[in-house]
């Protein structure tokens, strides 16, 4: 029970410790209980978000919520079913209409102070992680130019791909047709050729040989790598060939893996 | 040209068809009410629930995904044109009224409008990488590629050793695959472009109605409580579980759908459902499709919805005594429970 309430606590602090919108929903929860206007609505409100509350704080709902419905990682969920947002609105409005009553000045004056109090407990959402995009797919261009270049080079072979970890999410968003040995999740989910892959991708000085070494175990006939021709002549040593480079990247094919009749025998291995 | 056709094709499906099948599924209650935004939100509720009844058996027995779009398509657009006969009269009416609606909005209308659209036109114009669309996105151009339903892992593009248990009960991605499929845009082009400038709209429409409810016929106080919670979820980045954060910078994922547009739309129809003195069954019917729709978009709908609609069952109870109340409010919950049941056998 203490990790549960741990648990409780640890998400409440993760949810709302960047700001103090929390403190503006508490007091707006608060003033529904005596605020004048429409009580029935009000209490609707109040007691719907006491609910909520009581099933997130109290231990042994929280236990039973967090392990036989959303999960204990998700817990912070729960916090989706409190109306925070049209609670404190409300309870805004109601302040500025109120003030209104006195006079257009007070009116206006709880407005701006409605406004500033919104904008000083939270945290503006724009600037952080968001630019422009470089296309209207909103994809990794790089990624595409690939993706292109391989619709073009290739004719009749299925792509079975090893990429590097920054097109290992987006790749197949854009093009479903290019298979590849692992997806975001891993490695500790993954077989092990899949997981020797993705770590010769991110150490250095490179293990070629374990990288072609693995691709051909798995059937995989396509290469993108990096370019360099440290690269290019230890892949063409071992029998993937460069078939152009895109960008900072170089395509590297061997014909001898790739069919649809390589990839199940080598699923069969 | 054909961007013009996807451009219309996209309007049509991701805004006429939902109104008029919202329109539909409101005409037959007794107290008639026009309002854009609550048939908005209904439609899309009823064709998430037709949605999520349909794919699961074309997913266990491995349907094709064209196959699955005739057998959807088909009778949603028979229904749209039914309901836009059936309303002919009144759309032309209201259309004609456009100009005075307008020039009747308060003044705290047009600040609500624009930050809205501020924040519609940004999500759309500018991009936000996210780890979690290598399954969504990838779920949907696999589906329109392989024209199968979870038949392959989104992530290798290998087929599935067993069903993805999380998702399969959910299959938002498929709906943006059909999307992809009747408007020509590439999946990756509607999750991150398209979804955005119809969701976050979608979102305050839900809101909408909230505030409809609180505030009744005085539309200037709808409209600044709109214009506040726009403000709100323009400043709620103070961690990245809020709602805010989700409609803002991921709304094409299902659950950020489910917490932005559902949740708040399922509060909405608990209480006009249970918060009347004589009940219309077709309400429950309705509060029954956005139950669907909550288990369509995300695995979390199937287990957040019922404890949305338990509690406020329970204070509905409290406040007028009637039993009815919670028995129905637990019958509208049983496509969750079947879901959750299927769940724990499969997963």
């Amino acid at each position: 029970m203490a990790e549960t309430i741990r648990l409780i606590f640890h998400w409440f602090t993760a949810y709302f410790s960047g700001g103090l919108h929390w403190l503006l929903f508490l007091a707006s929860v608060i003033a529904l209980f005596f605020l004048r206007e429409a009580a029935k609505k009000r209490h609707i409100l109040a007691y719907y978000c006491a609910g909520i509350l009581l099933l997130y704080f109290f231990p042994l709902t929280a236990w039973i919520i967090m392990k036989a419905c959303i999960g204990t990682d998700t817990y912070w969920r729960m916090f989706w079913l409190i109306p925070i947002t049209p609670v404190i609105a409300y309870v805004l409005v109601l302040l500025i209409r109120r003030a209104e009553k006195r006079g257009i000045k007070q009116g206006l004056a709880a407005l701006i102070c409605c406004i500033l109090a919104v904008i000083i407990t939270g945290s503006c959402i724009y600037g952080k992680g968001q630019f422009l995009p470089g296309n209207r797919f909103k994809l990794n261009g790089d990624m595409m130019a690939v993706c292109h270049y391989l619709e073009e080079y290739n004719t009749d072979e299925e792509i079975y791909a090893a990429v590097p970890p920054e097109f290992v999410s987006s790749i197949r968003q854009y093009d479903a047709k290019i298979k590849q040995p692992y997806g975001r999740y891993g490695p500790e989910e993954w077989q092990p050729l899949q997981q020797q892959i993705q770590y010769i991708y991110e150490e250095n000085p490179v293990d070629f040989f374990g990288l072609t070494s693995a691709c051909k175990s798995l059937g995989i006939n396509y290469i993108i790598y990096p370019h360099s021709d440290e690269a290019a002549a230890a892949f063409a040593a071992d029998g993937y060939a460069l078939a152009g480079n895109v960008g900072n990247y170089g395509i590297f094919h061997n014909p001898a893996y790739g069919t649809e009749d390589d990839n199940q025998s080598q699923e069969e291995i | 040209m054909s961007m013009i056709i996807s451009g219309l094709l996209t309007v049509i499906v991701f805004l006429v068809v939902p109104v008029l099948i919202g329109m539909l599924a409101n005409a037959f209650r007794r107290k008639k009410h026009f309002s854009i935004p609550l048939f908005l939100v209904s439609g899309y509720g009823v064709l998430f629930a037709f949605f999520e009844l349909l794919v699961l058996p074309f997913i266990y027995l491995k349907l094709s995904f064209t196959l699955m779009v005739w057998i959807y398509s088909v009778p949603v657009a028979l229904l749209s044109l039914f309901s836009l006969y059936l309303h002919r009269r009144i759309l032309l009416e209201k259309f004609r009224g456009i100009p005075k609606f307008f020039r009747g909005l308060p003044w705290c209308a047009y600040l609500a409008a624009a930050l809205i659209l501020l924040q519609t036109l940004t999500a759309a114009v500018r991009m936000h990488v996210d780890d979690d669309d290598a399954f969504y996105v990838a779920t949907a151009t696999t589906t329109v590629e392989t024209d199968t339903i979870f038949q392959y892992d989104a992530y290798t593009g290998l087929p599935y050793e067993e069903l993805p248990s999380r998702y399969v009960l959910s299959p938002f991605p498929v709906w943006n695959a059909m999307m992809s499929t009747l408007t020509g845009l590439h999946p990756a082009i509607i999750a991150h472009t398209v979804m955005p400038v119809f969701y976050i709209p979608l979102a305050y429409a839900a809101l909408f109605l909230l505030a409809s409810w609180l505030f009744e016929k005085n539309r200037t106080n709808v409209w600044l409580l709109l214009f506040f919670a726009a403000l709100i979820q323009t400043f709620s980045f103070y961690s990245i579980y809020t709602g805010g954060t989700f409609l803002l910078v991921r709304v094409w994922q299902g659950k950020s759908f489910l917490a932005n547009i559902l949740i708040p739309a399922i509060f909405y129809f608990c209480i006009r459902t249970m918060n009347q003195r004589k009940t219309e069954r077709k309400d429950w019917l309705l509060l029954a499709a956005m139950m669907g729709a909550s288990c369509m978009v995300s695995s979390m709908g199937i287990m957040l919805a019922p404890i949305e609609v338990g509690v406020m069952g329970i204070v509905m109870y409290l406040m007028h005594r009637k039993l009815h109340i919670l028995a129905y409010g637990a019958a509208c919950c049983s496509i969750n429970l079947i879901c959750a049941a299927v769940y724990i056998l499969i997963r």
